[in-house]
Parts: structure tokens; C-alpha cells; sequence
């Protein structure tokens, strides 16, 4: 056998002969422009499957919701965007395009969390053990979009698929969330915190951690 | 890669996605160069270099799609070997603390070491290494009965030197359950 130069001679033989014509891939904006119309279809079927919430005209004029669905939206938007962006190699390398979707879930957390204090020093925290329905309609509704943006990372050829994945599941989640939010007439902050954010978080976590374990997995075996 | 360089490797990749050979390999061939200039500037004159080029290439391959002739080569094809080349040194890290693990396990048993001298467990071995998948096979071979290097192995086999390390360790672990050793355990290199 010959020296690794020459091995590296043979596989650009090999590669050069597997170079059949590719279909260039489109734009990640316009990727994650094609992945938020399909969310928001399903966010739309979901919230037409469950009912608008009966309050929603009160709701419209409440900033606390106001501000959550302008963060979902926000998240959702800009996750998508830094997952595509994350699966071609040399774009999205600065840190600032993964962390920001994270910052702005931080930043929803925080505000439900402030409201839970403001809530919880006059004494209505209300009940918190009563809504996985706004769990499965966050399950239910955030599946097609996960399952989407999963499909349209691994057809472009993410360097640090983890990450990929974590966003792309983090729009998922906010997606299913905008649902519950829309649907869900419970404004007590700790149903909001429980049962519309953090299985977003959730949601994300286990997704990511079982990317991470196949990706592993992978190199281990190869 | 100088700007008229990284120009004319764009062009190269365009012609390549609509499945020109000629003009892919051209710019392969560029592309390992310069890879291993990229990764020579970053880990110094390091003996595994050509792992990184040829993972980075086979990438190069798999998300040759991805690349946007609008968009300069560069930070396309440096995002790739960096990202391999750091993959490539984590490897030789795991590998590298495994393989002195094995090391280690054959000097803290040396029942079975010289119960080897039996021809009994001789042929248990033999046996044994005869059922490993034929890659393993002839790396564990190689490795102990013809005593060469992991690099001359790699060099016999094609392979890269990493690829080789975990196809031994495979191998190794493989040996250990089939003869019986399932109770050695695995010591941190001193």
C-alpha cells in the first residue's frame, strides 16, 4: 500500500467518481421562511382543533400575553433561522446566531417567572396539576414542525448537528406553544410557566440529548 | 487560499455540482492542499494530517450541495476542515486513553499472558481471532503477530491511523469477551 498522500490520491479518485450532478441547496432563510408557513398552518389547525381562547378579545389588549406571543413568535423565528443557518458549513459560525433563540426563551421564562413572584406575594398562585391538555396540544400540535425541521437539517450537512437539532426543536416547541397560548384561557402564571413554556425546554432537552446520543453513537461505530 | 484562488476553487464547485469530474478534481486536489497548509498552521508538522484531509474531503463530498456560488469558498471549505480537524484530534484523544487502557489491562493480567504459553489457550486465541470481522482480523494481526506499527498498518490497510486504533480496539474488546476476560478492567494510563 502506498503512503496517506497517496491514500488521500485514491479517495479523490473515488469521490471524484461518485460526483454525480447535485441539487443546490436553497437559501436557510428561505428554508425557515417554507418551515414557519408549515408551522403556522399547524398552529392554526391546532388552535381551529382545540377553539380560540373564549377571553381572546381581552386577552389582545393584556401585555403580559402580548409580550409572551410576540417572544414565541420571536423564538420561533429566529431558532429556525440559526438551525438552517447552523446546517451549511460557514454560515451562522458567529455565537451570537445560536444563543440569541435561547436568549429570548430565557427572556419568556423570566417574564412568567416575574409575574409568578408579583402573582405568589398576594397569595393566588392557583393550581398547577390540572392541564396536561395544554401539554398534548403543545405535543400534538409542535410534532409536524419538529419532525420538519429534523428532515430540512439532515438534508443540508450540519458540522455540529447537536446544536442544529437543539434549535430546531426549541421552534418546534415555541410553535406548539403559541397554540397553547392561543387556546388556553388560564392566565394564572403558574399554569403558564408549567404547562405553555417550559415543556418547550423540556421538549428540546430530551430531543437534543437523543441527537447527541446517535451522533455519539455514530463516531463511536465508525 | 489567496482571493484569486479561493475565486477560481468557487467556480471549480460550481462546475462540480452539475457533476463535472474533471473540475472536481482539480478542486479536490486543491482542497487537500491547502487543508493540510490550514491544519500544518494550526497543530504544527503532526503525523496524522492526512486524517484530517481526508475526512475533511469526504465532507467536502457529502455537503458539496450546500455550497452557494454566490457565496465565497472560504469560509465554506475552512468551516469544514476546522470542524474535522477537531473531530480528528477528539478522536485521537478517546483513542489515545484507550489504547493504554488495553496496554494497561495485558500488563495487570499476566495469568492469561502466560497461559498463552499453553497450547491450549493458543488455540483458543487463534480461534478466537479467526471468528474477529475480517478488517479487525488482520489488523489485530498485523498489530500483534506481525508486530508493525499502527502507522504501518494503516499504511498496508488503506486506512487512516484512527480508523485503525478503533477497528483494534473493536478487535481487542472483541478477544477479551470471546476468550473470557470479561472481568479485566480498564485502568486509567499512569
Amino acid at each position: 500500500m502506498g503512503s496517506p498522500t497517496s491514500n488521500t490520491d485514491q479517495l479523490i479518485e473515488r469521490l471524484v467518481a461518485d460526483a454525480t450532478p447535485v441539487r443546490r441547496l436553497v437559501d436557510p432563510r428561505r428554508r425557515a421562511a417554507l418551515w414557519t408557513a408549515i408551522a403556522l398552518v399547524c398552529t392554526g389547525l391546532g388552535v381551529a382543533h382545540y377553539g380560540v381562547r373564549r377571553d381572546i378579545a381581552g386577552a389582545m389588549t393584556w401585555v403580559p400575553f402580548l409580550l409572551r406571543v410576540g417572544l414565541l413568535a420571536a423564538t420561533m423565528w429566529l431558532s429556525v433561522v440559526a438551525a438552517f443557518r447552523l446546517a451549511v458549513p460557514g454560515e451562522g459560525q458567529r455565537a451570537w446566531t445560536r444563543w440569541w433563540p435561547l436568549v429570548l426563551l430565557g427572556a419568556l421564562i423570566s417574564i412568567v417567572a416575574a409575574d409568578l413572584v408579583v402573582v405568589s406575594l398576594v397569595g393566588e398562585m392557583g393550581s398547577p396539576l390540572r392541564a396536561w391538555t395544554c401539554v398534548r396540544k403543545l405535543t400534538f400540535v409542535g410534532a409536524v414542525p419538529a419532525l420538519g425541521a429534523m428532515v430540512l437539517i439532515r438534508r443540508a450537512a450540519p458540522l455540529d448537528p447537536v446544536w442544529a437539532a437543539l434549535l430546531g426543536l426549541v421552534a418546534a416547541g415555541a410553535a406548539g406553544a403559541l397554540t397553547s397560548e392561543l387556546a388556553c384561557p388560564i392566565r394564572v402564571p403558574m399554569h403558564v410557566m408549567l404547562w405553555h413554556v417550559l415543556p418547550i425546554a423540556v421538549y428540546a432537552a430530551i430531543g437534543t440529548a437523543a441527537v447527541w446520543l446517535v451522533v455519539h453513537f455514530r463516531r463511536a461505530r465508525s | 487560499m489567496t482571493p484569486e484562488l479561493e475565486l477560481h476553487a468557487g467556480a471549480l464547485m460550481a462546475r462540480a455540482q452539475g457533476g463535472d469530474q474533471p473540475a472536481y478534481d482539480e478542486l479536490l486536489r486543491l482542497a487537500a492542499r491547502d487543508a493540510r497548509g490550514f491544519v500544518a498552521r494550526r497543530v504544527g508538522a503532526v503525523d496524522w494530517v492526512e486524517d484530517v484531509v481526508q475526512e475533511a474531503l469526504i465532507t467536502v463530498h457529502k455537503a458539496r450541495h450546500t455550497y452557494d456560488p454566490a457565496r465565497p469558498f472560504g469560509p465554506w471549505f475552512y468551516a469544514i476542515v476546522h470542524s474535522r480537524l477537531i473531530d480528528v484530534l477528539r478522536s485521537k484523544k478517546r483513542l489515545g486513553s484507550r489504547e493504554v487502557a488495553d496496554e494497561a489491562v495485558l500488563a495487570a493480567h499476566p495469568a492469561p499472558r502466560a497461559a498463552a504459553a499453553d497450547d491450549d489457550v493458543r488455540e483458543t486465541l487463534a480461534r478466537a481471532v479467526a471468528g474477529l470481522p475480517r478488517v479487525q482480523r488482520e489488523i489485530v494481526s498485523l498489530l500483534k503477530y506481525e508486530d508493525l506499527s499502527v502507522r504501518d498498518v494503516a499504511r498496508r490497510m488503506g486506512m487512516s491511523e484512527a480508523a485503525v486504533k478503533a477497528s483494534a480496539h473493536r478487535g481487542y474488546k472483541l478477544l477479551r469477551r470471546t476468550v473470557g476476560l470479561t472481568d479485566v478492567e480498564h485502568r486509567p494510563a499512569d
